[in-house]
């Protein structure tokens, strides 16, 4: 079963989903239950198997599907992406386990198990071709969900969510056919597979063009400033499932695909842009910081500090050393796990009172002590405090690039300030002071359902900000073998001195690129 | 003795732990308070015995044995290595050992002082959190582990001030103080990164620092040197970064007293003892922290001087005796900052929890103009912070005498007089706000006075007599030759000290200087405020400054706190919605309205196509007429 585990694990959820229309509505909840928890378990089974020791690919599978074009069903994944994958069945199953009663659930969870199956493949797929269709199909369900389950104006948000990163994902296609005609020029045989591409080495110029249509893709997907604005609407109007899916792991998507194309495909293209795409990276996190400061709306705080966190993932990235892009990858799980744990939390009021605003809360902390407690320790955790789960890959990412610049290290870390201060005052107007408003005198603390979700995620918060090594062994292993491919690859002087040369010989895969060959 | 080690930081987190989820499941309050009590201040007591038992094991040995702790390896990336060890040398063993007894008999007494509270296994829960984090502060055996440490200090002080979180006040205090130690621990981790940068691949444990420091270069340690004193501005309540201390008293008086002696406000200063090869590389850095800190020290002990409120008295009178640690750490005499640290933590602790006395016994009164010949009331307590008082004005024997002397005439050796200058006055002025503080509170006869005396437990009091034995006699340990001592406590913890020369004369002048002035200082307060107080300064203006706390508050507020408001306002409303939403708003609107004129060419009337076939074949000819040149 090992060596078709990964396949199992993106088409599993799909077609238990298909199976799903045909069973009865009253007992879709536990059906969903059952399929999420067993997906889960298989992602458990996939980092049980995963051996720490190999920095390259592992559990590859292989079909040709178009051979004439080299287009075939690739599949692999690393230290970089097992993880994300595991966090995204987990979101899945807690996701589905912790649904209030929502009109249509049946089709509410039919169409997560199929986002699920989009999701996996993203993070799983080595062939280009593949990638792309399972990043475009994560759009529908996505779509879907904030469409048909969010709130006023969910039509408008579900359309810009819609379009705005479909526009983005084009540009990064055309750069994908590029990226392959420049294979066929340069090998004469077609190919997709990004291992092979990585063997590409490819002229300045030419680096500087495709990443900057990759660039286009995956910065509206994150989402980069200036291009984040679709983000808020769609947190604003999804249901509490859709911005928790979305925020611990759509966004992902894009960071992923930095570290997976952009680094090691365009070495010295990511040495060109990295203080360009720093500045962005660093208006990103302090701009939107402030952002939240100035917001009313709790679930709009969150989300935009959960922009303004993706923005010292991109910066750690574009380090271009393995402290920066470790922290990143480390942190893509912090920053899933604690924004996907805010925005469940966010929902356990709204469930209750119906509004987001922060004026209709208010002294919730003697009513609901549970709820405060875990709220508080998800916001210390957002806050970037030690032995929690973002401290180590904010501090790595800092760390990564402190050996670039000093200075755009300093203000990236004033985000260290201005992110105490706008979470210390959302917090203070939720729970602190007495209760002024009267319907929330007897609401009721977070109750076994919700617990179920919250508890893990504050037991994954702190054990790995306590002890963070069985997830950045691996994530270290993987990393340093990209940042040795970077370095060799490199074709200027600049770009070999920038990225640290490692002396490690690189693993790309164990078995599939003698065959390829 | 490395599992002890191991045992002294772990077991207070374990207890927290333990306390905080029994009050987090006990919904109906069926737990006792005794349960809470027992496990909360039996940790304390047991992690002191296990300090005392590693420092005598230090004793004896020679002074270069350390006793060091590996509990795992919590970072490891590429060449980056980070354990999660601990060292015990002699600077980190005299920390722990007052840190945990001190510790231990504000945690009784807080016992007393908190019972039938609600939230009383959250208070305990924090308070053993507290302890822990600080000792995990001291006892580490590299900076990212004492960064841990440093920002969980500045986390349970957050929990702490603001533990009555129902007056909003409280947490806005409590806030304050969170987000100014975030500006300093930001500061702090900006100067880890540039020292982990210059440090390279050479390890990254105070002991390889030490061994490696010569091989940086000069501009870099100055960097790194301010940095890392930025943090301990932000912790031990400095200038500019001083602002949450006084209003960290909205949390209850026990916090306070361990802030103020055992924990937190210390960490700065023995931040910089634990880096002392650092500063002694860089002693230009070092002068400019010698000046905050006895610019520090002087201001604070205006601003005192005319305070009302008992607490806020001594939360400045807290700033200023930092502001002399940090002149002596500056100035290169480690030993005599941290013994300063020593004697201060005796004193204040005992100057704290006889305010939380007085307070309890007044029910919940804090402004010492409604106080007043308490002597009778509460004998026991006016004993106690008399001696306290005697020790914090540097009147021998008692123990401040001995220390803030050691830092004067360190200053004044070192030619630094102006330094030395602002030290003595505000030595004078210590004395003088103390005793009228004392006189005040329990001598002078108020008019105003008729509230009921409630009485005093024994817990709360018999704490009192402990830390009263150590106010006298812990400045023995740390006199020197001239005053009859051998310096015991100098030369165990041993640090990289600069060292002069002193005559005896020149010492005995210096200290009958210092002794002088308090005496001063102590006549000026029984002249004015002994019988019928009344404030000696004339001049409206400079008083209402005064008491204003020369409206550094209001200019802060000002400054950071509306600026970084309306900023946040304008990128969110106009930056944020109008410019970047509106831009791309606009793109799709161009998108539609272009559309809409494409859609009526497509109308369907046959002669509007014929008109267009028409055009588009005389374009084209015209074209070609031009292509080709036809004339």
């Amino acid at each position: 079963m090992l060596e078709h585990i990964l396949s199992i694990l993106i088409f599993f959820p799909a077609l238990a989903a298909l199976l799903g229309f045909v069973v009865n509505k009253d007992s879709i909840r536990v059906y969903g239950i059952a399929v999420a928890g067993m997906e889960f378990v298989l992602a458990l089974v996939l980092w049980g198997a995963y051996d720490p020791s190999i920095a390259g690919m592992q559990f590859m599978e292989r079909m040709d599907l178009i051979p004439a074009f080299g287009i075939s069903y690739l599949l692999g994944i690393d230290g970089i992406s097992l993880f994300i994958i595991i966090l995204a069945a987990f979101f899945t199953f807690i996701g589905i386990a912790t649904l209030p009663n929502l009109k249509n659930i049946k089709n509410l969870i039919i169409t997560l198990l199929f986002l699920q199956m989009t999701m996996v493949g993203v993070f799983a797929a080595l062939d280009a071709m593949i990638f792309y269709v399972f990043w475009e199909l994560s759009l529908v369900p996505m779509l879907y969900i904030i469409g048909a389950w969010g709130g006023e104006k969910r039509i408008y948000a579900s359309v810009k969510f819609f379009l705005y990163t479909f526009a983005g994902s084009l540009v990064m296609l055309i750069g994908m056919l590029f990226m392959a005609f420049f294979y066929f020029q340069a090998t004469g045989v077609w190919s997709f597979s990004i291992l092979e591409w990585y063997r590409l080495v490819l002229p300045e110029n030419i680096q500087l063009w495709l990443f900057v249509a990759f660039f286009f893709g995956f910065a509206i997907k994150v989402p980069m400033f200036p291009f984040h604005t679709w983000l808020p609407y769609a947190h604003g109007q999804a249901p509490t499932i859709g911005s928790v899916i979305l925020a611990a792991i759509l966004l992902k998507m894009g960071t992923y695909a930095f570290v997976r194309f952009s680094l090691p495909l365009f070495p010295d293209a990511s040495v060109y842009f990295m203080f360009p795409i720093a500045i962005l990276a660093i208006i990103m996190v302090v701009y939107t910081a402030m952002v939240a400061y100035a917001q009313k709306d709790i679930k709009q705080v969150v989300a935009y500090s959960s922009v303004s966190h993706m923005g010292i993932i991109v910066l750690g990235t574009f380090a271009l050393n393995v402290e920066g892009i470790s922290g990143a990858v480390f942190l893509m799980i912090a920053h899933g796990v604690v924004s996907g744990a805010l925005f469940m939390l966010v929902g356990v009021f709204y469930d209750r009172r119906h509004t987001k605003l922060m004026s209709d809360m208010g002294g919730l902390a003697h009513i609901m002590p549970h709820y405060a407690t875990i709220f508080g320790i998800m916001m210390m955790a957002s806050v970037g405090l030690p032995l929690t789960i973002n401290f180590v890959g904010e501090f790595l990412c800092l760390l990564g690039f402190y050996q670039q610049s000093h200075i755009f290290t300093l203000l990236a870390g004033t985000a260290i300030i201005v992110g105490a201060i706008y979470m210390l005052a959302a917090f203070k107007k939720v729970f602190f002071g007495n209760v002024v408003h009267e319907e929330n005198k007897n609401l009721p603390d977070v109750n076994k359902k919700e617990l179920f979700g919250l508890i893990p995620l504050v037991m994954i918060v702190v054990w790995l900000g306590v002890y963070p090594k069985p997830v950045l062994g691996p994530i270290n292993n993987s990393v340093e073998s990209i940042v040795q491919l970077m370095h060799d690859k490199a074709v200027t002087q600049e770009a070999k001195s920038v990225i640290p040369d490692l002396t490690k010989k690189v693993v790309i895969s164990e078995t599939i690129i003698e065959e390829v060959r | 003795m490395s599992t002890l080690l191991l045992l002294v930081v772990f077991l207070p987190f374990l207890s927290a732990l333990v306390l905080g989820l029994t009050y987090l499941f006990d919904t109906h309050k069926r737990v006792n308070e005794k349960f809470y009590t027992i496990l909360g201040v039996a940790v304390p007591i047991l992690v002191t015995i296990l300090s005392f038992v590693i420092v005598l094991d230090l004793m004896s040995h020679s002074s270069t044995t350390v006793v060091t702790a590996v509990a795992f390896n919590w970072l490891s990336i590429d060449s980056f290595h980070i354990d999660l060890a601990f060292v015990a040398d002699p600077l980190s063993a005299v920390m722990i050992s007052f840190i945990t007894f001190i510790g231990t008999l504000i945690h009784i007494y807080a016992a007393a002082y908190m019972s039938s509270d609600q939230g009383f296994g959250k208070f305990f829960s924090y308070f053993n959190l507290f302890l822990g984090s600080m000792l995990l502060l001291v006892l580490a055996s590299n900076p990212i582990i004492m960064f841990i440490g440093w920002e969980l200090v500045g986390l349970v002080s957050y929990l702490l001030i603001g533990f009555y979180n129902k007056e909003y006040e409280n947490v806005t205090a409590a806030n304050k103080a969170f987000i100014v130690n975030r500006v300093g621990d930001f500061g702090f981790i900006i100067g880890l990164g540039i020292l982990f940068v210059a440090m390279g691949d050479n390890g990254f444990t105070f002991a390889d620092i030490k061994e490696n420091i010569y091989a940086i270069d000069n501009h870099t340690l100055t960097l790194v040197g301010i940095f890392l004193f930025i943090g301990a501005m932000g912790k031990s309540a400095q200038i500019p970064l001083y602002v949450w201390l006084p209003d960290a008293m909205a949390g209850p008086t026990p916090v306070s007293a361990l802030i103020h002696a055992a924990t937190m406000v210390t960490a700065g200063v023995y931040m910089v003892a634990r880096f002392s090869f650092l500063y002694n590389e860089i002693p230009q850095v070092g002068e400019f922290i010698a000046i905050i800190g006895v610019s520090s020290a002087l201001f604070a002990a205006i601003i005192a001087s005319y305070q009302s409120d008992i607490k806020k008295i001594l939360a400045y009178s807290t700033m200023s005796q930092l502001g002399y640690m940090f002149v002596a750490v500056g100035l290169g005499a480690y030993s005599a900052g941290i013994f300063h640290v020593f004697t201060h933590a005796f004193f204040k602790a005992l100057l704290f929890m006889g305010a939380g006395a007085v307070i309890i016994a007044l029910h919940h009164e804090q402004n010492i103009f409604k106080m007043g010949s308490l002597k009778k009331a509460l004998p026991l307590v006016y004993i106690t912070m008399f001696i306290a008082t005697l020790a914090i004005s540097g009147i021998p024997p008692f123990a401040g005498f001995f220390s803030k002397d050691a830092i004067l005439n360190h200053a004044f050796m070192s030619e630094h007089y102006t330094i030395w200058v602002l030290g003595v006055i505000t030595a004078f002025l210590t004395a003088f706000y103390m005793f009228r503080m004392l006189f005040i509170v329990f001598v002078a006869d108020m008019k105003n006075n008729h509230i009921e005396h409630k009485a005093l437990s024994k817990a709360l009091t018999y704490p009192l007599i402990v830390l009263a034995i150590g106010a006298t006699f812990a400045g023995f340990l740390g006199a020197n030759e001239a005053y009859g001592g051998s310096d015991l406590f100098k030369s165990f913890i041993s640090l990289n000290d600069i060292n002069y020369s002193i005559s005896h004369s020149t010492e005995y002048m210096l200290g009958f200087v210092n002794v002088l002035v308090s005496l001063l200082g102590v006549t000026l307060a029984y002249k004015y405020f002994r019988t019928s107080p009344q404030e000696p300064l004339p001049n409206k203006r400079v008083r209402t400054l005064i008491i204003n706390k020369f409206y550094v508050d209001e200019l802060y507020d000002r400054l950071f706190v509306q600026n970084l408001r309306s900023l946040s306002n304008f990128f969110n409303k106009t930056v944020d919605e109008k410019l970047i939403d509106g831009f791309i708003n606009n793109v799709v609107h161009l998108n539609l309205y272009v559309a809409s004129k494409f859609t009526s060419l497509q109308n369907g009337k046959i002669q509007h196509y014929s008109i267009y076939l028409l055009s588009g074949v005389s374009m084209m000819s015209l074209l070609l007429i031009y292509i080709l040149e036809v004339r």
